[in-house]
């Protein structure tokens, strides 16, 4: 183990310990008396972290099912990195939404025993509890090298990643008193998003490889071809986002003025630095490297902040509320709430490094 | 079929809160839990602003969005009575009502305080208890399954009718704010300028139901199609 | 026949509902389980179709709750209310639906009552003073003593006083004085220990220039009392009617009234800001600051010289022809006058220039709206002109109050239907022991001192009570230094105009106070002897001038005191008892206070209440006695007495003078013999001449401070007399409109915000001569430009963990003080200031 390894698993450590004890923090005081979620704006950056989170596993399976299903074969020797990212991000970000629910306790109970059908959460409860039931089996799969049931697995999760991401988006998209998330798009936006988050993370990840396991020929492939599914993402992300966008900007709606007022934000921010830079960094970056890893990076960091301006933007204007409060209400992230963030990262980074560090993933076949 | 509805005549609310204050009290809620509200509004151009003012109490409405999207059920629209009322002990606290109501009427007072020192400290509660102040409603009127009285932390609440009022008599035509007073929501019986009507609104008969017939009656924004129970009349 | 169909459909419903569950129990979804589980409770399907009025087997009233009757404290309104209490704890109040200012309603205050009776910053038993040093930054370090202790401190310090021939030095002031068993029984300790200064009101700085308005026009130094429901106009001249006129309740409950009632009746307000009130108004005349007198004598021209006078009521020209023209003088012998004495005069002396035009520029409102209200509240009534901090809390208030009031007298409804009326009194019974029989020698022989407040002197003539003159003429040692004070209900350090006066001033006086709250007065105590707070405590208050026809109202305990407390009539009795002497033995023969309440309560055996009430114990069961009608009545300028069935008995001239217009007329009088009486002291003090002082007329206000701004210092609907500043229900909806929801904002117009480069939210320095306070911005349109608005309430440095330190600082710290030469009421209104930015 080298140095560096041992002190990214230190902070990792760190990260963990402290979302221990913020997780007990939150049981013993409560979630809401330390976060600076209100009344009216409910859901904050966990909750914004959990779609984060979900969204970037769901890309992380689209890419992996690219190279099952799709036959890119170039892309194999990431597959198994990807499965186990898929099951790690999605774990983490359920931890994060649990770590905000008021009853934690009931929520199994009540799933099972008081369904509602009309209700998106729950088929998102559903549809994602057997998203990750059959990456679980899917890993286990490659493990234990069960052809039949990998491939199974592969058509199992594209279709439960589908299910569950698209229905997340009809979450907010069912919300007809909110504008900002209101509307049919809004599962397909999310669907659309996914890949990019998932491509970036592989992308990331692939890079890091390469830069501290040495490039070997299979992975330099396999970073060839992910730079075009990243490109491709990138190009599918950006029809989404600007068309969400030009729609918003059209209506009158009031509940729609966020989109006028976050467009300086959206054009120089989310387009320019979020897309428009990486996509030049990934056409003139060709080999696997610091300067590649850089693109996914960027993406990364920007689509975390923007699933929280969209999250917190759906409860940004304050619903029939007169002057006792500020139009936009405001909303900044509490201590806590930021611990839990470090705390899922750190269980997603300690295990994959581990993971990774150990050989695991490059035994497993493919 | 018989629904509890109510209507508000604007042209007799003085916009004096005593409705909000009177909920407040009677279902001892924390400061910036508002199960009722009354509205005030400043609008316009500058120059030419408009000052106005609109009571909310929940508006229960017939489709109601918030019942519609608990993933458990937890918050229903009570046939017998069009009331929307919660389940205290099915909670799972995760606001995803509070999302779904284009009206902002849900609360989750399990916030930061509105007001230094918190008061749901002063009155130090429990995990079942969300505070404890000397001043609630009696141990019969309390009922979490319906949502009345003071709730466990980590749940949401929202305004009831008054239920643990209403409920204590069957369903009539109307509730007069004095000769049932411990029959209808507080709201009404507190209304000094009597804009408040409390009744079964699919009862052609009741007061409420011929105000609410009376020209220029609306309800919040009716485009969603919410189809609340709270009218607004003139 | 309504009501039986209205039931069958009920049955047809419910039999409905009955298959409708079965069908769900059927069904056996989880969701009837669920739903069923409640609703059985509810008894809809369980019970077989019923009348109405049979209620269901569960969930009835609980037996233990007790409905307790009392009477609100949180204005001087005096609300009977309903306190229900179970297990001992009080957990609702509502209206008493029986009481006939409350009709089972109440206003927003109303609610709070359980909060003030459970604030946790109570005082819990008697204390005294452990640090000898006082000032904002000292703890008192208050130890708590016994009641004997507190009780036998005070008495052997006023005891020494007294000996020493220095009982003036003791001074009693109070606020809200509620009725004979707590302000009645201070005077008759006053009497008896000898100081003029027991006990010293805090009207001068409520609402004292109303009164002596009307003493000046109609001869009844008092409030009015209003018949709204026959009203069909009201112009209200800065009157808070929806948010701090009395009884608020009361009001809104007749405004409801008012709006329902086909065709509406209309309702002008006159206000220096979009109040409430003017907003929900038909129509608003937004003017300057201190200038109602001004658009009051306009359409007060506007009404004579268009012939829309009262000619029953007022009088006419001898040849029935309109003689008032602008600018022409008249003679008086071509007037025949019948109830309003001395009109030509008041024409030829002030109204006759007194144009809507006159009035436009200096109130700043179209003349046009001027001559349109003046001619609908003319035309439109009965119409009722009422008004009262609002008019008078500037310089010249008594002469804004005086032209408001003649409007009423124009239009003659004084005790007509849908006018105003006096307030009648209850017929209380005498005590057990007669005061005067109980003066002792001590007491004549140290007769004779002015007041500390100087009021009634040469230096306030026409003023009844100048609380907030104390302060300064204690510091000042003119006329004297006080030794001992004692306070109920009032706290001046916070209260009084340039109150930080009174901080200083109280350090070396020996300090008792009464309020079971932490207030700042309290933090100077040298004994605090905290009284039971309203819903523990037996006490009468005689309504104010609400009606006409008297009503006297009884609190009596919900809960047993919750801390060693004790009211306010007991502690003085105590002390009375333990001074010994002949005041002893008075206070003996007294006993307490319920014996005080049951002797008052002997009056009504020969005048049985309309519910019932003729003796104490009906008395404390009803929460009140109240007997109808009002007494008298003016139809077309005569005036008519009840004899016991009707309004039958003609009055006499000289019997309107003694019941109704006590002016030495014995009319209602436009050119007053009071002022004339002092018109050397009224002409110096406004520079008017002499010969003008009488007539209700234009006094420029003198503004106080200076600046650029008028500062306006209004109450809002949820000050609950002083204690809504430490409740967290008031504190979150405090100032509504500009959503005032953690504290005071200071309201102020965009434009002028602007200027000065004031964002909202900004914190701002509000400056007078007196110094500085510190403010949150709020942009307010409904502000003049040159009218910042900050409501009095908040700024504490104690009264309570909530209201300590919270909002905007207090504005009376840079208000001047000032008052009206001839009422004594503080100038709160008339601040001039400047406002920038930190």
């Amino acid at each position: 183990m080298s140095n560096l390894f041992k002190v990214w698993i230190g902070l990792l450590a760190l990260g963990v310990l402290l979302g221990l004890y913020t997780t007990f923090q939150i049981f013993t005081i409560g979630h809401g008396e330390l976060a600076n979620t209100t009344q009216l704006l409910p859901w904050g950056l966990q909750v914004s972290t959990y779609i984060y989170l979900a969204l970037t596993s769901t890309g992380c399976s689209f890419v992996y099912c690219l190279a099952t299903l799709g036959g890119v074969d170039k892309l194999k020797p990431i597959v198994p990195r990807a499965v186990l990212l898929a099951l790690l991000t999605i774990i983490a970000g359920f931890t994060s939404l649990s770590l905000e629910i008021g009853r934690l306790e009931r929520l199994a109970i009540e799933f099972i025993v008081n369904p509602n059908l009309t209700s998106p959460m729950w088929w998102m409860g559903v549809f994602y509890t057997m998203y990750i039931v059959v990456l679980m089996i899917e890993l286990a799969a490659m493990i234990f090298h069960i052809e039949w049931l990998m491939k199974v697995g592969s058509v199992a999760v594209l279709i439960t990643a589908i299910a569950g991401h698209s229905t997340l988006g009809s979450v907010f998209g069912v919300l007809e008193g909110r504008g900002y998330g209101f509307g049919a798009l809004t599962p397909i936006y999310f669907l659309m998003m996914a890949f990019l988050g998932g491509a970036s993370l592989i992308l990331l990840v692939s890079c890091l490889i390469s830069i501290f396991k040495g490039s070997n020929k299979e992975f330099d492939e396999a970073v060839t071809t992910l730079r075009k599914v990243f490109l491709a993402s990138v190009a599918i992300a950006f029809l989404a986002t600007v068309w969400r966008y030009v729609v918003g900007v059209w209506v009158s709606d009031p509940y729609y003025d966020l989109f006028d007022l976050g467009f300086n934000k959206f054009l120089k921010f989310s387009l320019l630095l979020g897309m428009i830079v990486p996509v030049l960094i990934v056409v003139f970056q060709k080999k696997a490297g610091i300067g590649l890893a850089l693109a996914p990076i960027i993406v990364l960091v920007v689509q975390f902040i923007d699933r929280n301006t969209l999250i917190v933007g759906i409860q940004k204007i304050a619903l029939l509320q007169g002057v006792w409060e500020p139009r936009i209400l405001p909303y900044t992230p509490a201590p806590v709430e930021i611990s839990v963030v470090i705390f899922v990262m750190s269980i997603i980074g300690i295990i994959y490094s581990i993971a990774e560090q150990r050989g695991f993933l490059e035994k497993i076949k493919h | 079929m018989s629904r509890w509805g109510m209507a508000i005549d604007l042209a007799k609310c003085v916009g004096c809160q005593a409705c909000s204050v009177a909920c407040s009290m009677e279902n001892t809620r924390v400061p910036g839990e508002n199960w009722h509200k009354v509205i005030f509004m400043n609008e316009g151009e500058t120059g030419t602003k408009k000052f106005t003012w609109y009571p909310r109490p929940c508006q229960h409405c017939t489709e109601a969005p918030c019942t519609k999207v608990c993933p458990v059920r937890a918050t229903w629209k009570r046939k017998e009575d069009g009331v929307v009322l919660i389940n205290w002990y099915k909670c799972l606290g995760c606001r995803y009502c509070v999302m779904a109501c284009p009206y902002g009427v849900r609360c989750y007072p399990e916030v930061k305080p509105l007001l230094e020192p918190d008061i749901k400290e002063v009155y130090h509660g429990r995990r079942a208890k969300l505070w404890d102040p000397p001043y609630q409603l009696s141990r019969e009127e309390q009922d979490g399954k319906r949502g009345t009285g003071i709730p466990p932390k980590g749940v949401v609440t929202k305004c009831t009718f008054c239920a643990h009022r209403t409920d204590r008599k069957e369903m009539t035509p109307d509730r007069d704010p004095v000769k049932d007073r411990d029959f209808t929501p507080a709201c009404v019986i507190a209304c000094p300028a009597s804009a408040r009507y409390f009744g079964d609104i699919d009862n052609p008969e009741s007061e409420v139901s011929k105000r609410v017939e009376r020209k220029g009656a609306y309800r919040l924004r009716e485009e969603l199609g919410t189809k609340p129970q709270v009218f607004y009349v003139k | 026949m309504k009501k039986g169909s209205s039931d069958n459909n009920n049955k047809r419903k419910k039999s409905f509902s009955v298959s409708r569950r079965r069908f769900l129990q059927v069904s056996g979804g989880v969701a009837a389980a669920g739903v069923l589980g409640v609703v059985s409770k509810k008894g809809i399907a369980s019970t077989p179709p019923a009348s109405e009025k049979k209620l269901p087997p569960v969930n009835l009233p609980i037996p233990e709750t007790a409905i307790k009757k009392s009477v609100c404290h949180q204005c001087p309104g005096r609300c009977g209310i309903d306190v229900y209490v179970t297990d001992g704890k009080v957990h609702r109040i509502f209206g008493n639906p029986e009481h006939p200012i409350s009709n089972g309603k109440l206003c927003p205050k109303g609610y709070f009552g359980t909060q003030i009776l459970y604030d946790p910053d109570r005082f819990k038993s008697p204390m005294k003073r452990t640090n000898p040093k006082k000032g904002r930054n000292e703890d008192p370090k208050f130890v708590p003593i016994t009641w004997d202790e507190a009780l036998d401190t005070i008495a052997k310090r006023l005891k020494t006083l007294r000996d020493k021939g220095e009982a003036h030095r003791f001074a009693l002031m109070f606020g809200r004085g509620w009725g004979a068993s707590d302000v009645g029984t201070i005077e008759t300790f006053g009497k008896l220990y000898g100081s003029p200064n027991v006990p010293i009101g805090h009207a001068s700085m409520c609402s004292e220039g109303s009164k002596r308005a009307k003493k000046a026009t109609e001869g009844n130094d008092s409030y009015s009392a209003y018949d709204y429901d026959n009203a069909n106009y009201i112009l209200s001249f800065g009157a808070g009617l929806l948010e701090a006129f009395r009884p608020l309740n009361y009001v809104i409950q007749k405004w409801g009234k008012l709006r329902d009632k086909s065709p509406r009746a209309r309702i002008t307000q006159v206000d220096v800001r979009k109040s409430t009130t003017a907003i929900a108004a038909d129509r608003s005349l937004i003017i300057k600051p201190g200038t109602d007198g001004a658009l009051a004598l306009a359409i007060a021209h506007v009404i004579l010289t268009e012939g829309l006078w009262n000619r029953k009521f007022v009088g006419d020209f001898k040849d029935k022809t309109n003689k008032f023209k602008t600018g022409e003088t008249l003679d008086a012998k071509q007037f025949d006058e019948k109830w309003v004495a001395g009109l030509i005069e008041w024409w030829n002396a002030e109204l006759k220039d007194k144009t809507a035009k006159w009035a436009s520029e200096i109130c700043r409102v179209s003349a046009d709206d001027i001559t349109v209200v003046a001619r609908e509240f003319a035309t439109g009534g009965p119409s009722i002109a009422l008004m009262e901090r609002g008019a008078t809390t500037y310089p010249n208030g008594v002469y804004n109050g005086m032209a408001i009031h003649s409007l009423n007298a124009l239009v003659g409804n004084m005790f007509a239907k849908g006018g105003i009326m006096y307030q009648m009194k209850p017929p209380y019974g005498a005590l057990p022991a007669n005061a005067d029989d109980y003066i002792d020698g001590q007491v004549k022989s140290q007769a004779g001192k002015p007041r500390v407040d100087m009021a009634g002197t040469s230096e306030w003539p026409l003023a009844g009570t100048m609380l907030q003159e104390v302060a300064k003429n204690h510091l000042a040692g003119k006329p004297y230094k006080l030794d001992t004070a004692m306070f109920y209900l009032t706290n001046p350090i916070f209260s009084a105009p340039d109150c930080k006066k009174w901080e200083e001033a109280l350090k070396d006086i020996f300090v008792i106070d009464t309020s079971p709250y932490p207030g700042e007065t309290a933090m100077y105590d040298d004994i605090v002897v905290p009284d039971h707070t309203y819903l523990e405590r037996y006490q009468d208050t005689p309504i104010y001038p609400t009606y006409g026809y008297p009503t006297t109202n009884l609190r009596t305990p919900a809960i047993q005191p919750l801390y060693d407390t004790k009211y306010i009539g007991d502690t003085i009795i105590e002390i009375g008892k333990r001074l010994g002497g002949k005041t002893g033995e008075y206070f003996n023969a007294i006993k307490d206070s319920v014996n005080v309440l049951k002797h008052l309560a002997k009056g009504f055996e020969s005048a049985p209440g309309d519910n019932g009430v003729k003796d104490f114990k009906g008395w404390e069961e009803k929460g009140f006695w109240a007997k109808k009608p009002y007494h008298w009545k003016q139809v077309d300028g005569e005036f008519y007495e009840w004899d016991g069935k009707d309004y039958n008995k003609k009055m006499t001239p000289a019997e309107v003078k003694e019941k109704l217009l006590k002016t030495p007329s014995g009319k209602f009088e436009v050119k007053s013999n009071l002022l004339i009486q002092h018109a050397e002291y009224i002409s110096k003090k406004h520079g008017i001449a002499a010969d003008r002082v009488g007539f209700p007329q234009w006094v420029a206000p003198k503004y106080t401070g200076a600046g650029d701004l008028h500062l306006i210092v209004p109450k809002y609907a949820f000050h609950a007399e002083g204690r809504g500043a430490n409740l967290p229900l008031s504190i979150e909806q405090f100032q509504p409109y500009v959503g005032g929801r953690k504290g005071t904002y200071l309201e102020m117009h965009p434009k002028t915000a602007i200027a000065r480069k004031i964002n909202e939210e900004d914190r701002v320095k509000i400056t007078t001569p007196l110094g500085s306070i510190e403010a949150k911005v709020r942009y307010y349109e409904g502000c003049q430009e040159d009218v910042v608005v900050l409501p009095f309430e908040f700024g504490h440095w104690a009264m309570g963990r909530w209201a300590k330190g919270r909002g905007s600082a207090n504005s009376n710290e840079i208000i001047e003080n000032v008052s009206d030469p001839i009422s004594g009421l503080a100038s709160y209104n008339a601040s001039l200031c400047k406002v920038e930015k930190i």
